[in-house]
């Protein structure tokens, strides 16, 4: 039986993030570690001690926010509201920030900031033109020729208004 | 942060489908110009999104094996490139049943392609508010055809019967246009025909019938030559006179095993049980 009521989550920069178990139980992964005993010691992470404490952040808020659910307190939820505000703004201007999120909460296994991750991905491509989206994401073109004109060929209806 | 490196395509192809999840199907068929990695992602997105007149599922290569299709579109015409090409892309993926439902308005049929014919693995075709082309060449899988709401002729009716040497299962309804339905097969198993309001004539010859459901139909002149029990309704509003009861004698005298006979007079229902031996 797991006794402490934390769990030790080391990142890829050994740097070690003390999180109780309750919060951290939103990830698949760490949620099946416990419940297998296997959350007693150090649990190693190839994720980066920015992008962990990210995650441990917006775990906790998650969880403050659930746990909250049932109270009327208006001051904590605009709190809670301008947090995840940020949270979409930071992440949606720094790419590195953005990919390394989408990897952690992949393989950590937590499906609600995965969502999120992934709706603030689809809105920057929203709108855009194929150049344009291109452009914010440093995505090369390597079509042939012949490679781009088969895909126009095939798809054109979607380029038309 | 290196700003020219492509860090969203890296991403597993999970994750960038479901990034897909949240954009139209419009948007999603555009990333496929933007590199041969999108290219490949927006193939294998496994989402199909019937988005009204744009979803088109192209390049699709996945094992289809049963199409089913029920639309009301307003406009058939304007819609049938549409559905063309579904079904091309059907019959491209190993289609086995295609079950094709176009309810618009009367006389208003949608031509299928001939493409649907060379669907080879095809067994099981269900066709309602459609209109064909007969076949040039042999349908060698079909066990099973439905036809309703479905313009054919005789003639026609029966070149396609003589096009399908495996067909079992046969059900014809509310084809107004047959007056006389001429089938001859020695692999029928079931046969179905109801209203067809028009019918004046029935050639059965298909000696493996295993049963034979007439419903609703007007009372033909018949030829028959099918062992089974047969199940008749017969619906009758018109005038009950000496001619309609030797027709019904002569119809009935067809068959040696009517094993269910429902006359509705309209107001009263009577049932019979006739046993023959």
């Amino acid at each position: 039986m797991a006794t402490t009521s934390t769990v030790k989550l080391r990142s890829g920069d050994n740097e070690v993030f003390e999180v109780e178990k309750q919060v951290m139980i939103q990830s698949g992964t760490i949620r099946n570690m416990i419940e297998d005993d296997a959350a007693d010691g150090e649990i190693p992470l190839q994720i980066s001690s920015r992008n962990l404490a990210k995650v441990v952040e917006w775990c906790k808020c998650m969880q403050h926010r659930d746990r909250n659910n049932n109270n009327d307190n208006k001051e904590e939820e605009e709190e809670e509201e301008e947090w995840e505000k940020k949270f979409d703004e930071e992440v949606s201007e720094d790419k590195d920030l953005h990919f390394g999120l989408l990897l952690a909460a992949n393989y950590l296994e937590i499906p609600a900031l995965l969502h999120r991750l992934c709706q603030l991905a689809a809105d920057i491509v929203k709108g855009k033109t194929p150049e344009e989206i291109r452009r914010t994401f440093n995505i090369k073109k390597d079509f042939t020729p012949e490679e781009e004109e088969a895909v126009m060929d095939e798809h054109g209806w979607a380029f038309h208004d | 942060m290196d700003e020219t490196v492509d860090q969203i395509s890296d991403l597993p192809p999970s994750i960038i489908h479901h990034i897909m999840t949240y954009l139209s199907a419009k948007e999603v068929t555009r990333t496929s110009i933007l590199s041969t990695s999108w290219n490949q992602f927006q193939n294998s997105f496994p989402i199909l999104d019937f988005d009204l007149m744009n979803f088109i599922f192209s390049n699709l290569k996945v094992c289809m094996q049963k199409l089913r299709i029920y639309v009301c579109p307003l406009d058939v015409e304007g819609s049938s490139p549409l559905f063309d090409k579904w079904i091309e892309l059907a019959t491209e993926n190993g289609l086995e049943v295609l079950d094709f439902m176009v309810i618009a308005d009367e006389n208003t049929y949608y031509a299928l392609p001939q493409t649907i014919f060379s669907a080879k693995l095809l067994t099981s075709l269900k066709l309602v508010g459609c209109k064909l082309e007969l076949p040039s060449f042999t349908c060698a899988h079909l066990k099973k055809l439905l036809l309703s709401e479905f313009p054919l002729n005789d003639r026609e009716l029966h070149h396609l019967i003589s096009k399908c040497p495996l067909l079992e299962d046969l059900s014809i309804s509310h084809c107004h246009s047959l007056g006389r339905i001429m089938i001859s097969s020695n692999k029928l198993e079931h046969l179905l025909i109801s209203s067809c309001y028009g019918l004046n004539a029935l050639d059965v010859d298909a000696p493996r019938l295993l049963s034979f459901i007439f419903d609703l139909n007007p009372i033909p002149i018949i030829s028959t030559n099918a062992l089974c029990p047969w199940n008749v309704t017969l619906d009758c509003d018109s005038n009950l006179d000496c001619d309609w009861f030797l027709s019904l004698k002569e119809f009935l005298g067809a068959s040696s095993q009517i094993e269910r006979l429902c006359i509705d007079f309209s107001s009263v229902e009577v049932y019979l049980n006739v046993l023959y031996d």
